[in-house]
């Protein structure tokens, strides 16, 4: 159904008008048409340092965000066969912010904005080949749960450890407010350390998405076909990886995304796991944005994290769908 | 029955006796007890801001803990001369296996911990973060008067006295505080009441808003105020900016005056904090300066 030209179009519009409103809605009023193009022409005046330094880095990590989470949750939920798998549930969203709530720990983040960034990566690459290595002798996708659930675990112990043994009070606060998830004041260097991730993360997903489709038939018929099951495996843990390893590292974790948004895109694509994966970046990116303008919109003294927001909308919304689907 | 009013009536005069005795006795102890030491064991701080006043008015010798954070030269002015004292989280185990006869808290501390030090036989005296200049004369006193040492703190406290009042007639100019982890401190605030005596008021467009809260930096580059305030970091200062920040704040340099100052120079209701009004004064002259000269 999502391929019929008028939704497609729709879709593409929405993106395209939430776009829009991700930019000229913001905590402060600016005149957008002034500012945009008088930053085109180098103009600098507090609406175009807001619009061009603030918003559209801010706007650009959201569609990044939402893409890559709505992508990585379709991919997994699709190999896993799995209705409750989401990036969290491998444990490299875990072991991300264990990398980043370190650099904040020992108090190498102050050395400058790239560090906290570098830890989270090579923490959620750690966590990637570890989950590799120890599946690659089973053939069941249950392994692949529990052993990423058991790595989720290890990383949430050793975070919470990082809190208590914390000396400084300042770092658990930051360390606290990180773990939140949020996009504001991104700056185009954090684009430009996600989105290049993101990419590769995606195409080794979308490498893999006429696979999912023979993996619906089941595994050993899948392999009777051709489907190189360890290989897609590698491919999936892979993807996932550094999608979610490219975002966790700059925004924090921003949860349940990945998790809904199948669920959403599924019924209109006949539950196909290809067109699943084709269309869940979209309307993941289409709830981020809608979420992170409500941030911006919701009258609070100080700000909302868009993780908190993604899970509280998120929540009853994917109630209310296992209440329909009776799982 | 009139014997038993009688008997009450006497009952009356006896509790009344009884209570203006104790009372006596009392004031009289705390008049004895103002200027003598109390400290025969040692005192334990618990917090950092209770720390840095502590050591301004007695120095080290009866001290035997400081807060654990105290010992940190990124938060604290006095980690050079509490080195050789033990440092203590706010943990009753901790606290009482120091057997102290005064311990310093703050009012923002566990009450549960408190409680346990109490139940203890622990002497716990709690101090009140500071939110403005006064509150630290006030703590000043208060420290000076339980620790004998008032004579110290009136000498502190005129030096405070004599710094603040520079402002009282300049123009009111813009400035704000803007912490790398995007917070910002309310009105009723130490950094505000600094602002306050150095002749800098609290942007326009943040008066409406006079809570502390995380904030974005649109705000900040919407308020566009006169003096930025932004945390010095040594290690990731770059071309005098702190790469902590979203780059697009220092590209209000133009219309705003940006300065970097280590937040433990006023984080705390310490003396020191008062260094801040003189150095803040100075650019509020130099900024009024460049203003005139512009117009």
């Amino acid at each position: 159904m999502l391929e019929s030209r008028p939704l497609k179009a729709f879709t593409g519009l929405t993106l395209i008008l939430l776009s829009y409103f991700s930019l000229k809605v913001g905590h402060v009023e600016i005149d957008f048409f002034p500012a945009f193009f008088d930053g085109l022409s180098q103009n600098k005046t507090a609406d175009t340092i807001i619009l061009w330094e603030l918003r559209l880095p801010r706007t650009l990590m959201c569609l990044i965000v939402g893409s890559g989470l709505g992508l990585a949750g379709a991919a997994l939920q699709g190999y896993l066969r799995n209705p409750l798998a989401e990036p969290s549930v491998v444990g490299i969203s875990s072991a991300a912010a264990l990398g980043a709530v370190c650099s904040i720990g020992i108090g190498v983040s102050a050395y400058g904005i790239i560090y906290t960034p570098i830890f989270a990566l090579i923490f959620s690459m750690a966590a990637c080949w570890t989950l590799i290595h120890l599946t690659q002798n089973t053939d069941s996708k249950h392994s692949v749960i529990l052993i990423g659930v058991g790595i989720s675990a290890l990383a949430g112990s050793l975070t919470t450890l990082m809190l208590s043994l914390s000396d400084n009070p300042f770092a658990v606060n930051e360390i606290v407010f990180w773990m939140l998830g949020s996009v504001t004041d991104v700056s185009y260097f954090h684009v430009l350390i996600s989105g290049p991730l993101v990419l590769l993360g995606a195409f080794f997903l979308f490498k893999s998405s006429s696979d999912l489709n023979l993996l619906s038939l089941g595994q050993e018929t899948a392999s009777s076909i051709g489907v190189d099951l360890k290989r897609l495996r590698l491919d999936i843990l892979l993807g996932t990886a550094l999608i979610v390893g490219g975002i966790t590292s700059v925004t924090g974790i921003v949860g349940f995304v990945g998790l809904i948004t199948p669920h959403m895109v599924r019924p209109f694509v006949n539950h196909e796991p290809k067109r699943t994966l084709m269309w869940s970046p979209a309307i993941a990116a289409i709830l981020i944005l809608i979420s992170d303008i409500a941030i911006r919109i919701i009258p609070t003294t100080g700000e909302i994290k868009l993780g908190v927001l993604t899970s509280l909308l998120g929540t009853p919304f994917f109630l209310y769908l296992i209440s329909q689907k009776r799982y | 029955m009139p014997g038993k009013m009688y008997l009450s009536l006497n009952f009356r005069k006896i509790s009344k006796s009884i209570l203006v005795f104790i009372l006596a006795i009392f004031f009289a102890s705390q008049s004895a007890s103002a200027d003598k030491k109390i400290i025969d064991n040692g005192i334990v701080s618990t917090n950092l801001c209770i720390d840095a006043l502590l050591i301004a008015l007695i120095g080290t010798k009866d001290v035997i803990a400081v807060s654990s954070v105290a010992g940190d030269s990124r938060y604290s002015l006095i980690a050079d001369e509490v080195k050789s004292l033990k440092k203590v989280k706010f943990n009753a185990e901790a606290i009482y296996a120091l057997n102290p006869s005064l311990v310093l808290a703050s009012n923002f501390s566990s009450p549960k911990t408190r409680l346990a030090l109490n139940k203890l036989g622990l002497d716990v005296k709690m101090v009140n973060y500071a939110q403005s200049i006064k509150d630290v004369e006030n703590n000043l006193s208060y420290l000076g008067e339980i620790l004998g040492a008032s004579k110290k703190a009136a000498e502190i406290i005129k030096t405070i006295q004599v710094t603040k009042h520079r402002s009282e007639n300049k123009v009111k100019l813009e400035a704000l505080q803007y912490s790398a982890n995007k917070y910002v401190n309310g009105q009723h605030s130490l950094i505000s009441d600094i602002f306050r005596r150095s002749g800098f008021i609290r942007p326009s467009q943040m008066s409406e808003n006079p809570q502390a809260g995380f904030l974005s930096s649109e705000f900040i580059i919407k308020a566009q105020p006169q003096l930025l305030l932004l945390d010095k970091n040594e290690i990731s200062s770059k071309n005098g900016k702190n790469s902590r920040y979203n780059n697009a704040i220092y590209e209000l340099s133009d219309q705003t005056s940006i300065i970097h100052v280590d937040q433990k120079q006023w984080s705390c209701g310490s003396p020191s904090a008062v260094n801040l009004i003189t150095q803040l004064g100075k650019k509020h002259s130099e900024i009024l300066r460049k203003k005139n000269a512009g117009k």
